[in-house]
């Protein structure tokens, strides 16, 4: 297989973390945050708390720890950005460590973008 | 100023996306439908998420705008490739990509694919390759006037099977895959602390992690993809990924260095692959097959680096061969056999390979008549199992 059909799969699997991201995001600046919106806040903590896990067999969790890993940013800890949102903590520090994240993932979507020659 | 870029540009967008469903060809045959039905449902969804960047009061307060944009990126990255990979393919189907459709129609009936077959279009510029999403497979133009490389179809027939999502009946493959990547992960990961404690060179944890991201993002998946592919259609696969790697490899033992690369070293493919054939009965085969291997790779010269066993050792290729047997099984998908037949797509392929040994200055005259009458009988068949639904 070329590389456009590889990188096509794991696009997704980036694209739909990247969507997660905004949208927790987007709930946590709005003043009154909408209860459905809370199921994806619980399910992106759970997924960054997770990546302390060292043998995990998830596939998402494999790929998000080596995203964040090869894309260093400072102050930026998944783990407890993780800890921070399981607890309701939607200060400035939870804010600023999703827009870390949300450009870790823009970064990689676009990279794959050129390396799938288009999309 | 973004926020009235941004009612402009979507609003415009969505005008393009309208006129994308439009451009959907209505005469084609019923093959393409799900292709044209997955256009028609992914564009509007789109549309439905254009409108609401557009008016949803979320976005009127300015403090949002780099959500909004990222997320107008990524719609207009789908509707980009919607329109240049999917609605091209519909647009230029032709009498040669009815064909292919014929015949991979056919290959999936006979190994029991689980899933929804996928259309082949001629138009790809890069070789084989999927886009599961799509599930669209898209070889060279004309491919279809030979038989040593169409075996590849079959490693494509995998990807959508690791990518589909609350399918009950693909999920044991899913979750074999899941299992074994973990191995694979453990074993890497555990060479990096190895590699930690004992002082070694900067250079080697950067290769460990880069081996390590190549594993996890992309290697399994295509050491899953090669196995499938032999354990359904048998030893044509491996004679055809020989036949890759010597017309279009780079180097046989190549590894990562500082970044992950996308596929695995083509040896050790090639020593998945027999692994894999020893395990279903085509020892034989797989002999004959290595010796060929080895002797090629002999004569270009080329010598593994002291590395590369241990970024590919032997017991964890094994442990992957063993995994996508129990993964393929665990779908229900038809095990090639040994008593091969020549009346079936995998058949053929196979006989293929074992005369262009016998005689390969013979085998292109051989090859015309027979891809003749392959596609004569994967057409009959089509047209017989259209009379029946």
């Amino acid at each position: 297989m070329s590389d456009s059909g590889l990188y096509s799969g794991l696009y997704a699997t980036v694209r739909d973390m990247a969507e997660l991201v905004d949208s927790v995001l987007l709930t946590i600046k709005s003043a009154s945050p909408p209860a459905s919106n809370d199921l994806q806040r619980q399910r992106l903590a759970s997924l960054l708390v997770r990546l302390s896990e060292p043998d995990s067999a998830d596939l998402t969790i494999n790929i998000l720890g080596i995203l964040v890993r090869d894309a260093p940013r400072p102050g930026f800890d998944p783990i407890r950005l993780g800890q921070r949102l399981l607890k309701h903590e939607f200060g400035a520090e939870s804010i600023n460590g999703l827009e870390a994240l949300a450009s870790i993932l823009e970064q990689e979507r676009v990279g794959m973008l050129s390396k799938m020659g288009g999309r | 100023m973004i926020s009235s870029y941004l009612t402009g540009s979507i609003a415009q967008m969505i005008e393009r996306a309208r006129a994308m469903t439009g451009n959907i060809p209505r005469n084609l045959p019923r093959t393409y439908d799900a292709l044209a039905q997955t256009c028609r449902t992914n564009i509007n969804t789109l549309i439905g998420q254009l409108k609401w960047l557009k008016d949803d009061s979320v976005f009127a307060n300015l403090l949002n705008q780099p959500e909004r944009v990222r997320k107008f990126k990524r719609i207009v990255s789908e509707l980009d490739f919607l329109e240049t990979v999917a609605l091209v393919a519909l647009k230029k189907a032709e009498n040669e990509d009815h064909q292919l459709n014929a015949l991979l129609d056919r290959a999936c009936r006979e190994i029991s694919y689980p899933s929804p077959i996928p259309v082949v279009t001629t138009l790809s510029q890069n070789y084989f390759h999927i886009y599961p999403d799509l599930r669209l497979l898209c070889v060279p133009l004309i491919e279809g006037s030979f038989l040593l490389h169409l075996p590849d179809l079959y490693h494509e027939l995998a990807h959508p099977l690791l990518s589909e999502v609350n399918d009950p009946l693909v999920e044991p493959f899913q979750k074999q895959f899941a299992s074994t990547l973990r191995e694979c992960l453990v074993y890497v990961r555990a060479e990096q602390t190895k590699n930690d404690r004992r002082n070694a060179p900067a250079k080697n944890r950067f290769m460990l992690r880069a081996w390590e991201s190549s594993w996890a993002k992309f290697w399994l998946t295509e050491f899953y993809c090669d196995l499938f592919a032999v354990f359904v259609v048998g030893p044509a696969f491996a004679w055809s990924h020989l036949h890759l790697a010597v017309k279009r490899g780079g180097d046989a033992y190549g590894l990562p260095e500082f970044s992950p690369t996308s596929h695995p070293a083509d040896d050790a493919r090639m020593r998945a692959m027999l692994y894999g054939l020893e395990l279903i009965g085509f020892s034989e085969d797989g002999k004959r097959i290595k010796q060929a291997w080895s002797q090629i790779n002999e004569s270009l010269g080329t010598r593994p680096e002291p590395e590369y066993s241990w970024c590919y050792p032997n017991e964890l290729l094994k442990r992957i061969a063993s995994d996508t047997l129990a993964a393929t099984r665990a779908i229900n998908c038809q095990i090639v056999s040994t008593e091969g037949s020549s009346d079936t797509v995998g058949g053929c392929l196979n006989l293929a390979w074992n005369k262009f040994w016998a005689d390969p200055a013979i085998f292109p005259q051989w090859e015309k008549s027979e891809v003749k009458r392959l596609f004569e009988f994967c057409l009959q068949k089509a047209a017989h199992v259209a009379t029946l639904t």
